[in-house]
């Protein structure tokens, strides 16, 4: 009977038309087949009163289809080759210009010449942009020394001391016998000490606004305390020794 | 007549042939930019889509607005259609995405009140109103179905608006699923299984089934 049952609800989810003899005897011996039967057909009238609903006609009308397509389609078909072609060309010019980068020489850059003169630890200097070009002011003599192969040096809190006669004077200065401070070193008196008050320098044309600091370690030399010469001489003689005013001046 | 009148008449003829045309080759002359086989593909379609929308929303604005956009949407991208099924079931397949689409937008509560608003301002408006009891029962009914079939799962919802209500063949209703015959039935099945759960308790409120 169960078995009978199963079937008849498999019957019915095969969407029958109509009760056969079979199923019509079996029925009336089984009650929930038949509430089952009765659901169905209230199922049944029920989807036959909605399918009988009239629905209502469509007013959509083809001009207003047309219309919205004029615009919508030219939004969609033609800006995508359009954008497509614009980051192909971006991307070419892209990589062009990396390649040409790549491969140009650095030595046509006009700054590459005094870059690549100089030692690694002072290469960062450059990026100030105060580099002058090699053929600067300074004495062939000066250009012989290592350090002042540099055109343009600064110093560690980025102050430079650019001007020629600086340099110069500096380069005198290193060459000059090593003071020693010994027997007749005395402290320098207030006066002596005012006279290392800074004193300006003659503006560069690139930095008119710089001041130049003088150095004050060191040791006063014998020459400076006699003589008590001028105030740039005895401003260079309180530096130490050749290797200290190098050091102190760049 | 002259040779601009004869060409004039050649096409007044050939636009009046484009309802004897068939789908295919209104399709391929719409996909070469004639805009009246375009016209000609609405016209024949914009009703069977909008039934079944409106089946499915159980709104007439809606469903326009859903037809509207089945519409731009199947025309815009007619370049992609690769003819390995009837445009009339492409555009069955757009109309339905746009409904789930619409269908998870929307709030069910929302629908509700909405629609029973419609009822009683039909119910005023009526130019022959039937007998109340007649109507009372009437709304029962519709009521119970449609809070039935909004009660069930978007899928399962297609299913019986497809096969119960606007009576697709099996076959029609695989090829817009993308699925088997056999697979559609077994869907359907399980659809039926659902909404009958859902259906039984509320036709039994309304003392239909004991």
């Amino acid at each position: 009977m169960k078995n009978l049952c199963r079937q008849f609800a498999e019957w019915l989810e095969s969407e029958p038309s109509a009760l056969t003899e079979t199923w019509r005897a079996h029925l009336e011996a089984c009650a929930v087949c038949r509430t089952l039967w009765q659901q169905e057909q209230t199922y049944r009238t029920l989807l036959k009163q909605v399918r009988s609903e009239p629905v209502p006609a469509c007013q959509l009308r083809w001009e207003t289809i047309a219309s919205r397509l004029e615009t919508r389609p030219q939004r969609r078909i033609f800006w995508a080759p359009q954008l497509a072609w614009g980051l192909g060309m971006a991307l070419a010019v892209g990589i062009a210009t990396g390649l040409w980068f790549q491969t140009t020489p650095r030595s046509q850059n006009p700054d590459s010449a005094v870059r690549v003169s100089q030692p690694e630890s002072t290469s960062s200097a450059g990026i100030e942009g105060h580099w002058e070009p090699a053929t600067s002011e300074v004495q062939p003599s000066a250009v012989a020394e290592p350090v002042l192969t540099e055109p343009n040096p600064t110093h560690s809190d980025g102050e430079s001391e650019t001007s020629p006669k600086a340099v110069q004077k500096a380069y005198q200065i290193a060459r000059a016998p090593e003071p020693t401070p010994g027997r007749g070193w005395t402290r320098p008196s207030p006066s002596q000490i005012t006279m290392l008050s800074p004193e300006p320098i003659e503006p560069l044309d690139d930095a008119p606004q710089a001041e130049y600091l003088p150095v004050r370690y060191g040791a006063l030399t014998a020459t400076a305390e006699s003589a008590g010469g001028a105030p740039a001489e005895n401003q260079h003689a309180m530096e130490g020794t050749d290797e200290n005013a190098i050091i102190c001046s760049f | 007549m002259n040779r601009a009148g004869t060409f004039a008449m050649d096409d007044f003829a050939s636009r009046l042939a484009y309802p004897t045309l068939s789908d295919e080759q209104l399709v391929a002359r719409a996909k070469e930019g004639d805009t009246d086989a375009l016209e000609t593909l609405f016209v024949r379609y914009r009703q069977p889509v909008f039934r079944l929308v409106y089946r499915s929303v159980q709104n007439a604005d809606d469903a326009e607005d859903i037809v509207q956009e089945v519409f731009l949407k199947a025309f815009e991208r007619l370049h992609t259609f690769r003819e390995q099924s009837r445009f009339s079931t492409w555009l069955m397949r757009i109309a339905l995405n746009l409904c789930t689409d619409r269908a998870r937008a929307q709030k069910r509560h929302a629908e509700l009140l909405q629609r029973e608003a419609e009822y009683k301002l039909a119910w005023m408006t009526h130019p022959n109103p039937p007998e109340p009891e007649e109507v009372v029962q009437q709304n029962a009914f519709h009521e119970a179905f449609y809070a039935a079939l909004n009660r069930l799962p978007e899928h399962h919802r297609q299913l019986i608006v497809m096969r119960d209500l606007e009576e697709m063949e099996y076959e029609q209703m695989a090829e817009i699923l993308n699925t088997t015959v056999g697979g559609v039935k077994l869907r359907v099945m399980r659809a039926r299984r659902a909404f009958k759960a859902i259906l039984e308790p509320l036709l039994r409120e309304i003392g239909e089934i004991e």
